[in-house]
């Protein structure tokens, strides 16, 4: 199968995702709310909600309505917030780059360590320091990264005052959640990066190096790991899903304006077009960034480019 | 329905690795399960629980780390189940006189073992109390999406080309919207409590499962035994209850160990937002997101739940990794269970 083929069907699985989400929360949120009723004031009568409810063309079909909301995803016309009345795009869209800010530095960074501390664990494997850094990258696997944050603001923010504890200026500000969010990742990360080492480690091409009499770096570095990095970095298309779901949780706790807290303040106010363009948005993201690293999996192994039967 | 490219590190690197990626199926990001390995053609078909299941829990408990997650989980079950009898005060009564007050190896007086919160109440106990709601979640989520994964599994493996097809696409399509998004938008709908978060936390978690066990369902479909039920008249019903299923069992009983974890922690993250279990319900996560507002004041009563959250978390993390090993030995580190959290 070829490359074009790949990335169409790549493209059809993304447009799956979009129908797929966009269905799931519509459906959710009007089997649940009146969003006539949400979007009028408390007091309001029941003549003007049934006059918002017109004027939004609430009263027509339910699926003529979700035909239109699915139309509206593809066009990028996400409507307008119940709460601030703005348009939705522009409100989902600023809050997009504040969380990649967060989320690609630590992917960075967790894939830098990992790849550091799971060579040499792997390398070590037998050995002191590398049974006791892969112990400590499975306690540090175990700790929640909330609790991580929780933590880190004790330390830094009230204890040694270097940091503000939440929000902040600038740089100050991703400081803790970038670092939560690479602690988390680069845990589960040099686990694994240790263990395809190992496994790539006695494969044949390897063993095949190794006899040949090639220095132990070139072996390592040509032969081992080229051999070992394609799943890892189909790994970090499913850490960044992971990350995004902790950020989702770690903006509110931190007060950082990113997406994850756009969406729970929306939560909060049953603001529902929020919610909706926010998980799409979501959705959008994390398929996009699988999709990129699948390819650059395929693009990096030749065992992927052939049918083997 | 074969796997896709995009195996999870443990097994892609696996010599094995060409037939998993023949058929181009350039469908689902999402890969099977950690480090357990669909059984594929030519390899045995899989014996049948329980005394597959036997062994491997017979082996995990061998495991020192096994071991030591069985005895944790045990105790912290213990804990929980009994926490009426051993905790030392009323979880819910406020002492205003004890507001913030130490532990007492801090120097705290009114001799709370682990402190008291910011509106006095003891920590220690509210911990004892806390961990039944978070143990209880875990466990009732962790069940419910196992079943319904092995349901799933099953059908999707049965019906291969037609329900298996579906329900892998539904699969795609859950794998791009993290668990948080769901059970935060799903609060949106039908208002933050206990309730909501428990059943998206059910209903979300079967992907993994189905995806671990329809390629094994869809080798033991064509197995001699099937074949012999059939022809002693016995129906597909009765076929994927009694001979499909246990079959299957010992893939399932492992992801549960590893997902019981992960579920724990997505409830607590809910909780922590305040979207999950109500006052004066309390689970571990609301206490943290009740003792994150006066951290500066009393962190114990944040640590000490979190401590126990990580207990809970290592725990099964330590049961997950000696059953899978003793599931599938040559399986190295594998992630955590990638479509959850």
């Amino acid at each position: 199968m070829n490359i074009l083929r790949f990335l169409f069907w790549k493209a059809v699985l993304l447009l799956i995702v979009l129908v797929g989400v966009t269905t799931l929360m519509f459906f959710l949120t009007r089997a649940t709310g009146d969003p006539a009723v949400l979007m009028s004031p408390p007091e309001a009568s029941d003549a003007v909600i049934e006059a918002t409810r017109q004027r939004l063309g609430l009263d027509r079909p339910l699926l003529v309505q979700f035909w239109e909301t699915l139309v509206n995803t593809f066009t990028l016309d996400w409507g307008s917030s119940y709460a601030l009345g703005s348009e939705v795009r522009p409100l989902v869209m600023d809050r997009l780059v504040p969380s990649l800010s967060l989320v690609v530095p630590a992917l960075v960074l967790a894939a830098a360590l990992a790849g550091v501390i799971g060579t040499y664990a792997a390398l070590h494997q037998a050995d002191v320091r590398g049974r006791f850094l892969m112990g400590a990258a499975f306690v540090l696997d175990g700790i929640p990264y909330f609790l991580i944050a929780l933590v880190l603001v004790l330390v830094l923010a009230i204890q040694m005052g270097v940091l503000p504890a939440t929000g902040g200026d600038g740089g100050v500000a991703l400081v803790i959640p970038i670092a939560v969010l690479t602690i988390q990742g680069f845990a589960t990360l040099s686990r694994l990066t240790r263990g395809q080492l190992i496994d790539s480690l006695s494969q044949g091409p390897v063993t095949m190096a190794k006899s040949k009499g090639l220095p132990a770096r070139t072996v390592l570095f040509q032969h081992a790991v080229p051999l070992a990095l394609p799943p890892l970095i189909a790994y970090l298309g499913i850490l960044f899903s992971f990350m995004i779901g902790s950020l989702l949780i770690l903006e509110s706790m931190l007060n950082y304006p990113g997406l994850g807290q756009l969406l729970v303040r929306a939560v909060n106010q049953r603001d529902f077009p929020i919610v909706q363009a926010a998980v799409i948005v979501i959705a959008v993201l994390i398929t996009l960034v699988n999709i990129v690293m699948d390819t650059i999996v395929r693009v990096l192994d030749p065992r992927l480019r052939t049918k083997v039967s | 329905m074969n796997n896709d490219h995009n195996q999870p590190p443990a097994e892609a690197g696996k010599a094995h690795m060409p037939s998993v990626v023949t058929e181009g199926d350039p469908w689902g990001s999402v890969p099977t399960v950690a480090g357990i390995e669909p059984q594929n053609a030519g390899e045995a078909i899989p014996r049948k629980a329980p005394g597959r299941l036997r062994e491997i829990l017979r082996k995990a408990w061998g495991n020192p780390s096994g071991r030591v997650g069985f005895v944790l989980l045990g105790l912290l079950v213990l804990a929980a189940v009994f926490a009426p009898l051993i905790a030392p005060h009323d979880p819910v009564v406020q002492t205003l006189a004890a507001t913030n007050e130490a532990p007492v190896w801090l120097g705290g007086e009114s001799g709370y073992l682990l402190g008291a919160d910011s509106l006095g109440r003891d920590v220690l106990s509210r911990v004892l109390h806390g961990l039944r709601l978070s143990l209880l979640v875990g466990i009732v989520a962790a069940t419910v999406s196992a079943l319904l994964g092995l349901t799933l599994g099953i059908l999707a493996g049965w019906y291969e080309d037609t329900l298996g097809k579906v329900l892998m696409r539904l699969a795609d399509i859950q794998f791009a919207v993290p668990f948080v998004a769901v059970g935060i938008a799903l609060t949106a709908a039908l208002g933050p409590g206990l309730g909501p978060v428990l059943v998206i936390l059910s209903v979300w978690g079967w992907t993994t499962y189905a995806r671990t066990i329809a390629n094994s369902v869809a080798q033991v479909k064509r197995a001699d035994f099937v074949t012999a039920a059939r022809t002693l008249g016995a129906g597909t019903g009765r076929i994927m209850v009694k001979h499909v299923a246990p079959s299957v069992l010992a893939p399932v009983v492992v992801l549960w160990s590893t997902s019981a974890g992960v579920l724990i922690l997505a409830e607590s993250g809910l909780s922590l937002l305040g979207l999950g279990v109500q006052a004066p319900g309390f689970s571990l996560g609301s206490m943290l997101s009740d003792g994150q507002v006066a951290l500066r004041l009393s962190w114990w009563a944040v640590l000490f739940p979190g401590t126990a959250l990580l207990l809970i978390v290592l725990a099964f993390n330590m049961i997950g990794d000696a059953l899978r090993d003793a599931f599938n030995p040559s399986s190295s580190l594998a992630p955590k269970n990638p479509e959850l959290v």
